[in-house]
């Protein structure tokens, strides 16, 4: 029996004539997963479709066992299991922190109002948002209501967590305060995170999925991402010809990702962000070769 | 609220309905709009309002139920029968839409008796609705519901008999098919789980 808190089988998802994402088989067990792509990659349309929000247009969603494509029943049994923050969240106006958090409780089925409000305390503090439980939201700044936003995905402790672009506006040491939260719930779950900020990753993934143009083009630890640019990265006097990126370092070397190393150029450990530019360079060099 | 007997938690979906004011404001206009049609076309007056009236309650509710709602996509992906909010919310523009509409029916001149004849077709319509978002989308649900209301209506003046309209016969059978959609749509409700939708 599959360990899977979630399964894409076949899935894919259009919108009219647009692929959003192509048809996709993926499992995503327990540790933090993060989803890389540039815009329009289907990163939001991956995460709303595990988040129940989206029907697909083609295959099967599983989510904690639930087969979510299959019944309106299993679809609500999926729903217990999982916690969304979505890429955008409006919030009612004129609500508190506490109020606000109260309202998604009650969506989230909790019927005793002590227990409720207890939990509303508990994501309030893991969220370090203990002291404006009765501000009002709109004199919150925007990492506060990104926090909040992000504490009302965390109530009731969720199998799954599916958070889009969870690290927008916050500040490096409130992004290091999520690290240790989401790093937390890796232990008894799956989170599923998708960003544009790669150091993220390298921090806080497991496992990292490479997204582009609907499609997986990578899907493996972080460690397997870096060692698809080893020996690809260099530092010399001058930049590497047909360099894909390339600038001058504090040191006043040369730091090139691709093209041709010269004479004096040095191989350097890559990051994330190097090989995530190659691996999506490589595909653009593939198209341009097939057309 | 809590006092009066509501339950804590559908206070706190009424409460955090408070910034959909689109269905409200929505409710208010066409009802004005009904009004100023009303009172523009004096020769065909009745016609006007009594097409218009019963449709607003439908606009209330399919605005309240619908792609209004900024935390919609949030809400999707919660447990939580989204039936129950949609009825929650469609309490609050109903409560606009209905006395507006029937002032509005007293204070337009000529209009007599009508201001109350469309209640019953109005409520008809309303219940149907709700039974019938338990399957389709609001605006699929509030267009066939317009079309079949409009079909209806203009049978009615084709015959010449849209006085029938007043008559306690035609608004018994109104009444008669708002209890059967109301009966079929607790049966519904109570028979299905409606949460899972998306």
């Amino acid at each position: 029996m599959s360990t899977a808190t979630a399964v894409l089988d076949g899935v894919s998802k259009s919108y009219g004539r647009t692929a959003a994402l192509r048809t996709t088989d993926l499992e995503l067990g327990y540790g933090v997963i993060g989803l890389l792509g540039p815009n329009g990659a289907g990163k939001t349309t991956m995460l709303r479709l595990v988040a129940t929000s989206l029907p697909p247009t083609t295959g099967r969603i599983l989510v904690a066992g639930h087969e979510v494509t299959a019944s309106m029943a299993a679809r609500t049994a999926a729903r217990r299991c999982l916690g969304y923050l979505p890429q955008e969240v409006v919030f009612p106006r004129g609500m508190t922190a506490f109020s606000f958090l109260d309202y998604v409780a009650v969506l989230k089925e909790w019927q005793s109002a002590d227990s409720r409000h207890r939990e509303v305390l508990r994501v309030l503090e893991l969220v370090k948002l203990g002291d404006r439980a009765t501000k009002r939201i709109a004199k919150l700044s925007g990492g506060q209501r990104r926090r909040l936003a992000l504490a009302q995905s965390l109530m009731g402790s969720p199998d799954l967590v599916v958070l889009d672009e969870p690290t927008t506006g916050l500040d490096p040491e409130q992004r290091a305060s999520l690290c240790g939260i989401l790093s937390g719930l890796a232990g008894t779950g799956t989170v599923l995170l998708s960003t544009h900020q790669t150091e993220d990753v390298a921090a806080l993934c497991d496992r990292v999925i490479v997204l582009d143009d609907g499609a997986i083009r990578f899907d493996g630890t972080v460690v397997d991402l870096i060692a698809t640019a080893r020996g690809r990265v260099h530092v010399a006097s001058l930049a590497n010809p047909g360099a894909l990126n390339s600038w001058r370092t504090g040191t006043g070397a040369v730091r090139s990702v691709g093209g041709q190393p010269g004479i004096d150029a040095d191989a350097v450990e890559p990051t994330v962000e190097d090989a995530y530019l190659l691996l999506r360079a490589a595909r653009q060099d593939n198209e341009g070769a097939n057309r | 609220m809590v006092r009066a007997g509501v339950p804590g938690r559908d206070v706190a979906i009424l409460r955090a309905s408070s910034g959909l004011h689109r269905p409200w404001v929505a409710a208010i206009s066409a009802a004005l709009v009904c009004a100023f049609l009303s009172s523009s076309l004096p020769d065909h007056q009745d016609r006007v309002f009594l097409l218009l009236a019963p449709l607003i309650p439908v606009l209330a509710v399919a605005m309240a139920y619908d792609l209004t709602d900024p935390m919609r996509e949030l809400e999707t992906s919660t447990p939580v029968s989204k039936f129950r909010i949609a009825l929650l919310r469609a309490s609050k523009p109903l409560a606009v839409a209905v006395p507006v509409t029937t002032a509005i029916g007293i204070v337009v001149p000529g209009l007599g008796g009508l201001a109350f004849v469309w209640l019953m077709p109005g409520l008809c319509l309303t219940v149907t609705m709700l039974l019938l978002l338990t399957w389709w989308t609001a605006w699929v649900t509030a267009g066939a519901l317009a079309a079949g209301w409009s079909l209806v209506f203009g049978a009615l003046v084709q015959q010449r008999s849209l006085d029938q309209l007043d008559s306690s016969g035609a608004q018994l059978v109104f009444a008669a098919i708002a209890v059967v959609a109301a009966a079929a749509l607790i049966v519904r409700t109570k028979s299905i789980r409606l949460q899972g939708g998306y």
